[in-house]
């Protein structure tokens, strides 16, 4: 399956946050889209689930407008993390993992054995089976990620949107996350993740897709889209690089347009 | 899941209580018809003053009690659910006061002296204009939205009520005005039962349709969206579900407070804090709570008897101060 994102403009009040922007997902890719704040990144992510502010172009899964499928439809091919990790109640964790059925759920009887076998796939997935059982309120800020995480997995759409999955977390569950959606691309999914990380971008991802000011500034390999020109351009710093045995190495090192230099 | 058993057993024992409740607040009344009374009446043959007591008096207030107190467990635990607040209730989308105001009108143009049915009637009316304002004022808009645009209506019927009490120069008009704000279901007839469960009904449907995507909304709006939640329907069916059944409640029996806000708090951990599983449980547990209360004031003996409103908020009060002292030492503000 794959998504296609074509000629997209959002504008909010007279501001276009998001401008003739066109890229794809598709399936056993990692993407990494990545941007200064503000560039854009959340606001194309909500538009492609239907929420916010109202856009102009196409979005399309395997050349079906998404329009023209149902939400429920939709839902089943496209799973989302959002970057909010409130859940209001003091819900089982399991529980919340579940929900990721929704769109598989009618009515209000017992969960399918199909539902609790791919609520069990996810939580092994994100190595949460230990803690399954305990309220979501109690859990620390990297095993709620992992759950919420486990979430958008237990939906097994084939393709999987995340907006900022590792912010807030500490390095080990940073790596833990990147290893989670990297595993997922690996089985077969198309995984596009949102990441302020260049370092943990540069060593996990496929391809990124560099954004700025609602337009794609570079897109492909990441020693490509993270050269010195591009990294000065759009985030004003300048990088430590090395290429390592094990893969890419960048380090943000420091700003360019310092006052005074 | 392993919960559900436990689930079902709740279910179960709140309808227990509710039947015994029901049956007791058939049977309970003023001195000389309680039952003792009642048989004292069946030995002496008077079986026609018998049915009369049970049917035009006591089964009009029980049913009222039970379906009035299920209307508010139910609208709170939804609130509660798709506002995501634990302090939401029927009243801070504004429903219970614009009903109220139509009833206020009712009784101040002497409407109802004329013709008693205006009263239930102009309510419902005006519960129902409140879920267009509601709807045209905040039918696409965030949650926020939502809230302030209730907050603004019950302001504005407040203000209205308060000018109704201003102007009246009759000072019996007042006085009916403020004793039916206080909320009671003492006199009705099944004239109101009949009037107003069509809308309880119908509103409780609504109401129910709106479960499930309450438990997608724990995760928040986005993350509903994602999973396939229509947005707008959800918030038809909450809205004009709760407009319809308290606004055909509060027409009934005036206003009747924090049975929707304790109700749902007090049963959601027992619930495994489960929104859709919330809502049957605070419909049986609102109706406990509200024949419970019209139980003390029937029995209660004080010189002018207690009205239901005032017994509710004076336990719900104490229990909302209590709520926040939680709230506050569980995060901290």
């Amino acid at each position: 399956m794959k998504l296609e994102v074509t000629n997209v403009s959002i504008q909010v009040r007279h501001h276009k946050i998001v401008d003739d922007l066109s890229m794809t997902l598709d399936q056993g890719e990692l993407i990494g889209l990545i941007g200064p704040n503000g560039a854009g990144k959340s606001t194309l992510l909500r538009s492609i689930i239907g929420a916010g502010h109202r856009s102009t172009g196409g979005f399309a899964i395997d050349g079906v407008p998404l329009s023209e499928l149902s939400a429920l439809q939709r839902a089943r091919r496209l799973a989302y993390l959002p970057q909010e990790r409130h859940v209001e109640w003091q819900l089982p964790a399991r529980a919340v993992v579940m929900l990721g059925r929704f769109p598989y759920r009618h009515g209000f009887g017992p969960p399918a054995p199909e539902c609790e076998a791919a609520v069990d796939r996810a939580l092994a997935a994100v190595e949460a089976t230990s803690f399954a059982q305990r309220s979501v309120t109690s859990l620390s800020g990297g095993e709620r990620a992992r759950i919420l995480l486990a979430r958008a997995l237990a939906v097994e759409a084939p393709l999987l949107m995340a907006d900022e999955p590792i912010a807030e977390l500490d390095p080990y569950h940073q790596i833990h996350v990147m290893e989670i959606l990297r595993d997922k691309a690996n089985e077969g999914s198309g995984v596009l993740a949102v990441l302020h990380d260049l370092t943990l971008a540069a060593r996990f991802m496929d391809r990124l897709i560099l954004i700025d000011r609602g337009q794609v500034v570079a897109e492909g390999r990441p020693d490509q889209v993270l050269s010195d020109a591009n990294l000065q351009n759009v985030y004003k710093i300048s990088t430590l690089q090395e290429f390592t045995s094990s893969g890419p190495l960048v380090l943000p090192w420091q700003r360019t347009d310092r006052e005074g230099q | 899941m392993s919960d559900r058993p436990r689930f079902f057993l709740l279910l179960a024992a709140l309808a227990a209580i509710t039947t015994v409740l029901f049956a007791s607040s058939v049977v309970v009344g003023a001195a000389g018809t309680g039952v003792s009374g009642l048989l004292a009446m069946v030995d002496e043959g008077d079986t026609q003053v018998l049915s009369l007591i049970i049917w035009e008096i006591r089964l009009p207030r029980a049913i009222l009690g039970l379906t009035i107190g299920s209307t508010l467990g139910l609208a709170g635990a939804t609130l509660q659910g798709y506002l995501r607040n634990p302090i939401a209730e029927p009243g801070v989308i504004g429903v219970s006061t614009a009903a109220a105001l139509g009833g206020v009108i009712a009784i101040y143009t002497g409407l109802s002296l004329a013709f008693p049915l205006a009263l239930p009637l102009m309510a419902i009316g005006g519960a129902l204009v409140a879920v267009l304002l509601l709807q045209a004022l905040a039918g696409a808009g965030s949650i926020l939205t939502l809230i302030l645009a209730g907050v603004a209506i019950s302001s504005l019927c407040g203000a209205l009520m308060s000018l109704a009490l201003n102007l009246s120069d009759n000072p019996f008009a007042s006085l009916e005005i403020v004793f039916w704000l206080l909320g009671s279901i003492t006199d009705r007839s099944m004239t109101h039962v009949w009037l107003a469960t069509p809308f309880i009904f119908t509103g409780w449907l609504l109401l129910a349709t709106s479960a499930r995507a309450l438990d997608a909304l724990s995760l928040g709006e986005e993350a509903a969206l994602s999973l396939g939640v229509d947005l707008k329907r959800v918030r038809f069916l909450v809205v004009s579900g709760t407009a319809i059944s308290v606004g055909a409640c509060t027409a009934v029996s005036g206003v009747i407070g924090f049975v929707g806000l304790v109700v749902p708090h007090l049963l959601r951990p027992l619930v495994g804090h489960q929104p859709s599983r919330l809502l049957p449980a605070s419909a049986l547990a609102g109706g406990i709570l509200l024949l419970s209360a019209d139980l003390l004031v029937r029995t209660i003996d004080t010189p002018t008897e207690l009205k239901l409103g005032v017994v509710t908020a004076l336990i719900g009060g104490p229990f909302f101060l209590f709520l926040i002292l939680r709230l506050k030492s569980m995060y901290g503000v």
